[in-house]
């Protein structure tokens, strides 16, 4: 009978457990429904994707469920965007999302903006923003703007502004942004010896 | 009896202090209209209550949850319940921050949508030795960033927009992304305008203004 959402399940089972959840439970979906736990955000923004390309009534209950998201959770996260399963908002506050399109893993941290460079383009133009490669950290009160390309296992600082391209692997820092290359093993310099002893653990 | 009613008298001494930083009496009515309403108080004495409780066993860490979660949706504060700050907390625009396990002395000021985190999303987020140790007297600006097992002094004022990501000694400036620290000025006389960016006395002033 629910044999048509499996794919759905199985898409909110690998955020849930992104988020840290290993077992999904009905009660968890209602704490998730009135946002009294963080995965709330991810919930209501997978709900909404569903129901956005199922025509008029169904794409109108999609609108509301991501105003409930705006006015619960204080986030937006546009029903249009197309992420990958193991999205993960740690603290939703401030996030704002328009319509990108993101591979697995994306973790977007609280007041993070990922949306269009200028505001005369269309807002449903998925050219008009950011696409991003899988395993993406996005950190808290950064932005990225217009259809920038984001490669794999990118991270993007903290409170960076990022308008430009960053190929997989490097880190975009500072405002504006400058891209640090991925580390190699043989070169390494006092100041980042220190999370590079994690870099090796992982 | 006196050690019954002592960690309530450290709770209230605590409360007593933030209630006090942001120009309130502290009363019974204050602590009620707290619980109930979202306001800048608000925000401060539901983590004080969280703080105190979530350790306290079955009935009082459930309480301790429900006080996490309306912070969180009233005020829009996210605050860990294993950070450790010292009294006269003061957020006069709690919207959008998020306060890990740090530890911090008294009379911490936070403006809006400040960060104190991690330094990498990798570390363990309950582990408090990753998280940043603040001093006394310390003021972070609007949407600043303090991330990483760093120590910043007493006195110390975090510039709007900063991401700090060093150590900032006692009584100085840290500035821009990522953050250059400026020494504490030992003249009346000004040289340049990155240094009337932010004034400590006018981060103080904003005590006054409503």
């Amino acid at each position: 009978m629910f044999s048509h959402m499996k794919p759905f399940f199985e898409l909110l089972q690998e955020d849930a457990k992104a988020y840290g959840r290993e077992r999904l439970t009905v009660s968890f979906f209602i704490t998730s429904l009135f946002g009294l736990n963080t995965f709330s955000a991810v919930f209501l923004y997978r709900l909404g994707s569903v129901l956005i390309h199922k025509g008029m009534p169904w794409a109108a209950l999609a609108k509301v469920i991501s105003k409930y998201n705006y006015w619960w959770n204080s986030c937006e996260i546009r029903p249009h965007a197309r992420i990958g399963p193991g999205f993960h908002v740690p603290h939703p506050i401030g996030v704002h999302i328009g319509p990108i399109s993101a591979g697995r893993n994306l973790i977007v941290h609280q007041n993070a903006s990922l949306v269009l460079k200028d505001r005369r383009l269309h807002h449903l133009d998925p050219h008009a923003f950011p696409s991003f490669g899988d395993n993406v950290v996005v950190g808290p009160n950064a932005m990225v703007l217009g259809g920038v390309v984001i490669g794999d296992d990118v991270m993007i600082g903290a409170g960076a502004v990022v308008h430009t391209d960053v190929p997989a692997g490097c880190r975009a820092v500072g405002n504006p942004a400058r891209i640090i290359p991925p580390r190699t093993p043989s070169i390494r310099t006092d100041a980042e010896g220190a999370s590079e002893k994690f870099v090796a653990v992982s | 009896m006196s050690q019954v009613f002592s960690p309530f008298k450290q709770f209230f001494e605590l409360v007593a202090g933030d209630a006090k930083a942001c120009d309130r009496r502290p009363s019974m009515v204050l602590y009620m209209k707290a619980l109930l309403g979202p306001s800048r108080f608000s925000s401060v004495f539901l983590f004080r209550v969280d703080s105190a409780l979530h350790d306290k066993g079955l009935p009082w860490s459930l309480l301790a949850k429900l006080a996490r979660r309306w912070n969180r949706l009233w005020n829009n504060f996210e605050i860990s319940e294993g950070a450790r700050i010292g009294p006269g907390m003061y957020l006069p625009h709690p919207f959008g921050v998020v306060i890990g396990r740090i530890s911090a002395g008294s009379n911490l000021i936070i403006l809006q949508n400040a960060t104190f985190g991690l330094k990498d999303i990798r570390f363990d987020y309950q582990d408090s030795s990753h998280y940043p140790r603040l001093g006394d007297n310390v003021t972070v600006g609007a949407g600043a960033a303090v991330l990483g097992n760093i120590a910043i002094g007493d006195g110390a004022v975090i510039g709007a927009n900063a991401v700090v990501i060093t150590d900032v000694p006692a009584g100085c400036r840290a500035v821009g992304n990522p953050a250059r620290v400026i020494p504490p000025r030992t003249s009346l006389l000004c040289t340049s305008d990155a240094e009337l960016a932010f004034e400590p006395s006018a981060a103080i002033d904003l005590r006054g203004a409503d």
